[in-house]
């Protein structure tokens, strides 16, 4: 019975024109602009990234940071209001409030050459301060590449309902769109997964510095979310399922 | 397929084109098109008996089974 009313629901959902409209107008076109918006930001990323960021690692209250979140070598500074704790080696802010470490310069046992161990801080934002290009595009390369990724599959999706609003949902061109952002995407789940183990604080500091969330932990594994597999999976499970369905349309197609 | 539709056969019998035979049966003249020129994948019934109510013939009259050599011959001539 609950069944039965869902059903009953669901068509007279289906066939109101407010809902009809909104796919027609809405649903591809934000998906269209989504795409082009995200792309845009993408390579504002890349720019940004290349020229002018400063990304924080760490923001908000009773901050503890140590030798692994510095491990790849990038020069950090440390904006507070006023003097912290800190250990040695870190050297005390100077009088704008603005502590800095420059790891790249001093010489010590880590691979940058650091002799920084461990630092503190009650209030303020650690930042990346690096003005080493390469470092800066390497250090927001995966966010680029999550936003290019949207983008495309976003535009991909965006086609194939236009084309399924044309009556045209089962076409080889629709199987080949998704079984490429499949693909894509369990392909940037991978190269992301590797990246972000050979270079664990870039993949981290990326994702929170343009989220804008306070970040009290830094683990590459909370930056590849498992669902960008599941989504990938998904995906190309659905390009097989439009295989099926280009076939049984051909077969439709040629019946007499 | 080997199998192979004599509709031009039985059409030239009657005396009946093609364009007679859509009106009469009720199929357009893409999906009269697909049947003779041996493309079709399947025939539904309905169609099947529209035609040969028309044309006065029986299914077999239409219908031929071609073994592979015969109708790659008859396909390549």
């Amino acid at each position: 019975m609950f069944i039965n009313k869902f059903l009953y629901f669901s068509d007279k959902l289906k066939n109101m024109k407010i809902i009809k409209w909104w796919v027609d107008r809405f649903a591809i076109g934000g998906l269209m602009l989504g795409s082009l918006f995200s792309t845009l930001t993408g390579i504002l990323l890349l720019l940004y990234a290349v020229f002018f960021i400063d990304p924080y690692i760490k923001t908000g209250k009773n901050n503890t940071f140590g030798i692994s979140e510095f491990q790849n070598g990038i020069p950090v500074q440390v904006k507070m209001p006023s003097y912290k704790t800190w250990t040695a080696a870190i050297p005390y802010p100077d009088s704008s409030g603005t502590g800095r470490i420059f790891l790249n310069t001093a010489a010590g046992p880590l691979r940058n050459g650091a002799t920084v161990t461990t630092g503190q801080f009650d209030t303020g934002t650690l930042y990346v301060t690096t003005t080493d290009r390469m470092q800066r595009f390497l250090l927001l390369l995966p966010a680029i590449l999550k936003v290019l990724t949207f983008s495309f599959v976003a535009w991909q999706i965006a086609v194939l309902l236009s084309t399924v609003r044309a009556g045209e949902s089962f076409s080889t061109e629709n199987n080949k769109r998704l079984l490429r952002s499949g693909w894509l995407i369990l392909g940037i789940y991978l190269f992301l997964t590797v990246y972000e183990i050979f270079y664990q604080p870039f993949g981290a500091y990326t994702m929170h510095t343009f989220s804008g969330e306070r970040v009290t932990d830094i683990y590459p594994d909370q930056q590849v979310s498992f669902s960008w597999l599941v989504a990938g999976c998904i995906f190309i499970i659905l390009s097989l399922a439009f295989r099926k369905g280009e076939t049984l349309q051909q077969e439709q197609d040629l019946t007499v | 397929m080997p199998i192979v539709v004599n509709l031009d056969v039985m059409l030239a019998r009657r005396k009946m084109s093609l364009t007679e035979l859509s009106e009469r049966v009720g199929i357009t003249m893409a999906n009269l098109s697909i049947l003779k020129s041996g493309k079709a994948k399947a025939v539904r019934f309905s169609t099947l008996e529209e035609i040969c109510k028309v044309l006065e013939c029986q299914p077999g009259d239409l219908l031929e089974y071609m073994n592979e050599k015969e109708f790659k011959k008859l396909m390549g001539s």
